[in-house]
């Protein structure tokens, strides 16, 4: 099945608060997401939605093609990892492993353990008790090791420090490449991770505003570097989103300059040309709305 | 797997709390009642109400164990419906190995002549009316009653939030307490004490089966509805 997940016309209303509105997207198979947004956009609660652990006000939802509702045959395929997750207060991490274990049926114990190795957890002591970076390591943990066909992480590193996230990358694209599945991620951090997703989608205020192949949306702007007159030159009429001056040079970003005649134009003027980054990407596409997210 | 014992699962690996603890407290009381007993010596024995303890902790069980466990069984995928069952589950198990052990203990403590001391903890009048298996019946439940009660408000709380405890508990008060004077104003709370005088336990016990039923059937109810 390549359709994993098939979402039309999804609204969430809390009260009078509508923190999902009329949202439309599809997930397809063995693919890397990126769910991004502001705090409070609605990915949580289109994610919630999606393990029916929250009830949709109205839309349609299919996931594996089949509602998700009390459906041991889509349950058992997701794993959903996310930061606010409660464990029972006696539980030690061993505790949560083995439950875990029970739960997907795709679970891979040896690579459990092997990953509380790397990221150096104590497996007896009790959850409640661990630090807000080891709480997400036992998220990670779970996530990886759970090797669901549909496996979500919300925001699953917080409080985790620069080496325990490069080690969930890598371990996340090895794991990824030996055992595909759908994967989808949601974060704040876009330049962290806008090397392993292939496919974006970005809510604010409940609305999906992006929804974009990666490879497409680098398309669609470059960076182009040089002396300050040249790039003047260069960028002259064009949609500038960026610039950052150094000195007597110039780097700018540029949209709209994806074919190679242009290309070939910068280059004979002198210029280096380099791909932009997804998070300035974003910021611009979304009118910023993504910015503080992106900064913090 | 059956993901319905896998819920019993995750919740028996929670040993302190739905094992040890409940037994702990029960021993604990019943020690000092032991020691008191060697201190007095008293020539007709005497009873004590410590056993009490273990189903109170039931009741405490039963309110205690949604809030622990049903954000962590969602969030790794379980059903609802199957939550309910495994849960149902572990509590009547629970009930049924205790009141087992209850009454062994009685038993023992019958053919000890109250442990050597003379003391009733376990093995009391009323409650044992000749027969174990009838005694068995009577703590099993009791603790069932119990047990559902504390799930279905758990449950409740979970489905309705704390303004809906809130008001539900409000409005019990205020039935009670009209009750409670309609009683009162008709003179027929004599007529009440009467027939639970009336009853042996054992009659008291298998009434509180149709509780049991609907505490359980509307714990579904509320769960099925309710959210992370």
């Amino acid at each position: 099945m390549s359709r994993i997940v098939e979402v039309k016309g999804l609204t969430k209303v809390y009260g009078n608060f509508e923190a999902v509105k009329d949202v439309t997207f599809t997930i397809e198979a063995n693919k890397i997401y990126g769910l991004l947004g502001r705090n409070g956009a609605g990915k949580t609660t289109i994610m919630h939605m999606i393990t029916a652990q929250q009830f949709k006000t109205s839309g349609e939802l299919k996931v594996f093609g089949e509602e998700p509702y009390e459906n041991n045959r889509v349950l058992s395929q997701i794993c959903f990892i996310k930061e606010s997750q409660k464990y029972p207060d006696n539980y030690r991490v061993i505790d949560v492993l083995e439950v875990a274990a029970m739960f997907f049926p795709n679970w891979d114990q040896a690579f459990a353990h092997e990953l509380i190795e790397e990221f150096r957890l104590p497996l007896k002591r009790r959850v409640k008790k661990l630090s807000r970076g080891m709480l997400s390591a036992v998220g990670i943990i779970v996530g990886l090791a759970s090797r669901a066909p549909l496996t979500i992480f919300d925001e699953p590193y917080l409080g985790l420090d620069a080496v325990a996230r490069e080690l969930f990358y890598k371990r996340l694209i090895e794991d990824y490449a030996e055992h595909p599945r759908t994967v989808v991620l949601s974060t704040h951090l876009i330049d962290e991770v806008s090397q392993l997703l292939e496919h974006v989608m970005v809510i604010d205020q409940g609305k999906l505003i992006l929804n974009e192949d990666t490879e497409v949306l680098r398309g669609r702007a470059i960076s182009v570097g040089g002396t300050t007159s040249q790039v003047e030159e260069f960028i002259k009429g064009r949609n500038v989103i960026h610039r950052e001056p150094f000195g007597g040079l110039l780097t700018a970003t540029v949209m709209g300059v994806g074919s190679t005649d242009e290309k070939r134009r910068a280059e004979s003027l002198g210029l280096t040309i380099a791909p932009v980054s997804l998070q300035q990407l974003i910021v611009h596409l979304t009118g910023g709305s993504v910015r503080k997210a992106g900064e913090a | 797997m059956n993901r319905s014992a896998g819920v019993m699962k995750m919740h028996l690996r929670d040993k302190l709390g739905f094992l040890y603890l409940p037994w702990i407290i029960l021993l604990a009381s019943f020690f000092i009642n032991l020691i008191i007993g060697g201190l007095i010596q008293e020539e007709k024995g005497f009873y004590s109400g410590g056993m009490m303890s273990i189903f109170i902790y039931m009741l405490v069980m039963g309110i205690v164990v949604v809030p622990q466990s049903i954000s962590f069984a969602l969030g790794l995928g379980v059903r609802r419906s199957d939550y309910f069952t495994g849960t149902a589950s572990t509590l009547t198990m629970l009930s049924f190995i205790f009141s087992a052990v209850l009454t062994l203990l009685s038993w023992v403590e019958a053919a000890t002549s109250g442990w050597g001391m003379k003391l009733g903890y376990f093995h009391l009048p009323y409650l044992f009316n000749g027969s174990h298996i009838q005694e068995f019946l009577v703590y099993f439940l009791t603790m069932l009653m119990l047990s559902f009660w504390g799930f279905i408000i758990a449950c409740y709380h979970r489905r309705f939030g704390k303004a809906g405890t809130f008001t539900l508990f409000i409005v019990l008060f205020l039935l009670s307490s009209l009750f409670s004077f309609y009683m009162t104003y008709f003179g027929d709370w004599m007529a009440v004490f009467q027939w639970f005088a009336d009853k042996t336990a054992m009659d008291l016990a298998i009434r509180t089966i149709p509780f049991s039923i609907i505490f359980a059937a509307l714990s579904y109810l509320f769960l099925r509805r309710s959210t992370v």
